[in-house]
């Protein structure tokens, strides 16, 4: 009895298989969607960023006299002193320098970043110990690079004026100290040998890893288990495959499996993209992203179980709903309801610091799966939290392929 | 060797009672084939329906091939072939060969008794062009042929044909009922469902009117014109309807 059962459900998943495997709809959104996602996302991530980069250290400028309503180009004699004494504190920097009328309209069309409004007798002030000569820059507020150049900007001002302040006081007696109070941060294991600390330094893989592998384990089979029972009764192949010798519960079993295995083939199919991301776009990642990594056999395990039982839990909600619909379309709406509960709780989770877990919010689903995979990413082993939120998933899959065998056993499974 | 005792299938929708089906009882013998004839709505459908397990009486019994429906169902589903009416569905990104031998394995065949079966019914219906081909680009009636192959492909000793012409042209429409005829011979139980009293005439031996769930009338075709006072069971099938009404 149990061997037909199992040759059924061999039978049923293989068919399920290839026949999934030749929907390429499914596949796109299965696999080639999380696959290409990530790399083309980092890669415009970190042209962006280097676009910005590049417009701070070669920022477009002008420097005005006067105030701001009633201001003119400076001559080249007040753009040398920012040349010769100011800008060149930084090598990297190189300034353009743009001369324009009105530096407003410029500013709006793009033509320039900034703007330095400098006083009328700015080279005759700067040089005069008793005053203080006050420099504005403006950016544009709607220019993202405006904002970061004006600051590079700024670093240096602070540098120059740093630096007059220092020249003046060595003047005045040379053993007083510049830096009378100097504060440096430390982490634990670089101020101690002895000390080890474990885990990605990555904030970017601290917050994306766990919340893309839990979305993707939930949700990943969600395309395909709306076309499983709901698209089978759409096409009239659902009540022909009741009525043959296989049993309920081995058609039932192999339409399970393979949700669960679209699950986790979009979700390593992730993994998969983060990793070729992380080669094409060093920009973006520190090489150190992972050397610093330290994933225990036993750690990853209970994380992979924990995985499982969430693939189960929702393989099962996503039966459920499929097999109460009569076509693909309600199916799927179905489906996006539901998938909006791990996106929800995943993204709630991206900030959540693992020293804040308790033991009772390792009781929440989906939740616990974010915290085990941050535990184990941060190289924090708390095995009493892993094995908790092992016990409970266990608990809520098994609930959930109860409710699934019971739905599938109905009879308004097939009368609409 | 099929036994229909007393049946009622009542469905629950919204907290009411709707009778589906009321005390239905007919058998059909061996080498016998049965019409089951009624409006849209009468309860054809959840007949072949309880008979193919999918759903279970509210009240009475179904015996096939010596097995109760509700006891045994999977021994009564592995001597059933059924073809439902309706549009025709078969695995779209599967082949013809794969749709059939799909359930030829479910059924519990083996590579040759399906490799043999597969030669005999590709024969039959004209498939041997088509049976690698993608049954997405199948016309209507290319689909029915492949369903029909796919649901006799294990032999089964009682055939359940709801609607099996419906939608195909008078040349495959003559293949199929030939075909029937050919499975009478070679002694299979058949219940079949129709609208088509040319149909019915043309192949049943007896045959059952079924209007809202309740048993018109039963018999042969001659005692059905008989008791209707009719030439054509066309003519008693409308007489016995309107009165009903």
């Amino acid at each position: 009895m149990k061997n037909t059962m199992f040759k059924q459900y061999s039978i049923v998943l293989k068919k399920e298989l290839k026949d999934a495997f030749r929907d390429k709809k499914s596949i796109f959104a299965t696999f080639i969607l999380p696959l290409i996602l990530f790399p083309i996302f980092f890669l415009i991530i970190g042209m962006s960023g280097n676009s910005i980069t590049d417009k701070a250290i070669n920022p477009k400028l002008t420097i005005i006299k006067g105030d701001v309503e009633s201001s003119v180009s400076v001559d080249s004699q007040e753009y040398k002193y920012f040349e010769d004494n100011i800008f060149s504190l930084n090598d990297t920097i190189k300034i353009s320098y743009v001369e324009c009328d009105n530096f407003k309209d410029s500013m709006i069309n793009g033509d320039i970043y900034l703007a330095l409004i400098i006083d009328d007798n700015f080279l005759t002030e700067i040089v005069d110990e008793t005053k203080s000569v006050n420099i504005q820059v403006i950016y544009d507020d709607r220019s993202t690079s405006g904002s970061t150049t004006a600051s590079v900007i700024v670093d240096l001002l602070n540098m120059y004026g740093d630096k007059l302040l220092q020249d003046r006081v060595e003047q005045l007696d040379p053993n007083i100290s510049m830096n009378p109070v100097v504060g440096n941060s430390m982490s634990l294991s670089q101020a101690y040998d002895d000390i080890k600390r474990y885990g990605t330094d990555s904030t970017l893989l601290h917050l994306i890893i766990p919340m893309l592998l839990t979305m993707l384990i939930s949700i990943g089979g969600a395309s395909i288990a709306t076309d499983l029972v709901a698209g089978e009764k759409e096409r009239n192949t659902f009540e022909p495959l009741l009525s043959t010798g296989a049993s309920r519960f081995s058609i039932l079993s192999a339409k399970y499996t393979v949700i669960i295995i679209f699950s986790f083939l979009s979700a390593i199919a992730e993994v998969v993209s983060i990793v070729l991301s992380m080669l094409l776009t060093k920009d973006v990642f520190t090489s150190s992203a992972f050397s610093s990594l330290y994933l225990p056999f036993s750690g990853v395990i209970l994380v992979i179980l924990n995985l499982l039982m969430l693939a189960a839990l929702f393989s099962g909600l996503l039966l459920i709903l499929t097999s109460t619909s009569n076509t693909l379309k309600e199916a799927q709406s179905k489906s996006t309801i539901v998938m909006f509960l791990p996106m929800i709780i995943a993204f709630a989770t991206m900030y959540t610091d693992v020293a804040d877990v308790s033991m009772w919010t390792m009781c929440l689903p989906i939740y616990n799966v974010v915290i085990s995979i941050k535990l184990l990413l941060a190289g924090v082993m708390n095995y009493a939290y892993l094995w908790g939120a092992l016990a409970i998933n266990v608990v809520y899959a098994v609930l959930s392929v109860f409710i699934t065998v019971k739905t599938f056993s109905k009879e308004s499974l097939i009368t609409k | 060797m099929l036994t229909l005792t007393n049946v009622t299938k009542v469905f629950k929708k919204n907290e009411k009672n709707f009778i589906a089906v009321e005390d239905l009882s007919f058998t059909i013998n061996k080498g016998e084939i049965f019409g089951l004839i009624g409006t849209n709505g009468a309860g054809k459908t959840t007949t072949m329906r309880m008979i193919a397990t999918t759903l279970k009486p509210t009240y009475g019994t179904i015996n096939v091939c010596g097995y109760d429906s509700v006891k045994d169902d999977a021994n009564v589903r592995k001597c059933i072939g059924v073809l439902y009416g309706g549009d025709t569905g078969l695995y779209d990104r599967l082949t013809a060969r794969e749709n059939i031998e799909y359930f030829g394995r479910l059924n519990g065949l083996n590579d040759d008794a399906i490799n043999k079966q597969m030669d005999y019914l590709s024969n039959v219906f004209g498939l041997q062009d088509y049976l690698d081909r993608k049954c997405g680009g199948f016309s209507r009636g290319m689909k029915q042929k492949t369903s029909f192959a796919r649901a006799i492909i294990h032999n089964p000793q009682v055939m359940l044909f709801d609607e099996p012409t419906s939608g195909l042209d008078i040349l495959a429409s003559e293949e199929v009922l030939n075909f029937i005829k050919q499975c009478k011979k070679m002694g299979k139980t058949i219940l079949l469902s129709s609208h088509n009293m040319q149909e019915v005439e043309e192949l049943c031996d007896r045959a059952l009117i079924i209007d809202h769930g309740k048993t018109l009338c039963t018999g042969t075709l001659d005692q059905i014109l008989k008791q209707t006072n009719s030439n054509s069971i066309k003519e008693s099938f409308i007489k016995l309807i309107k009165k009903d009404y």
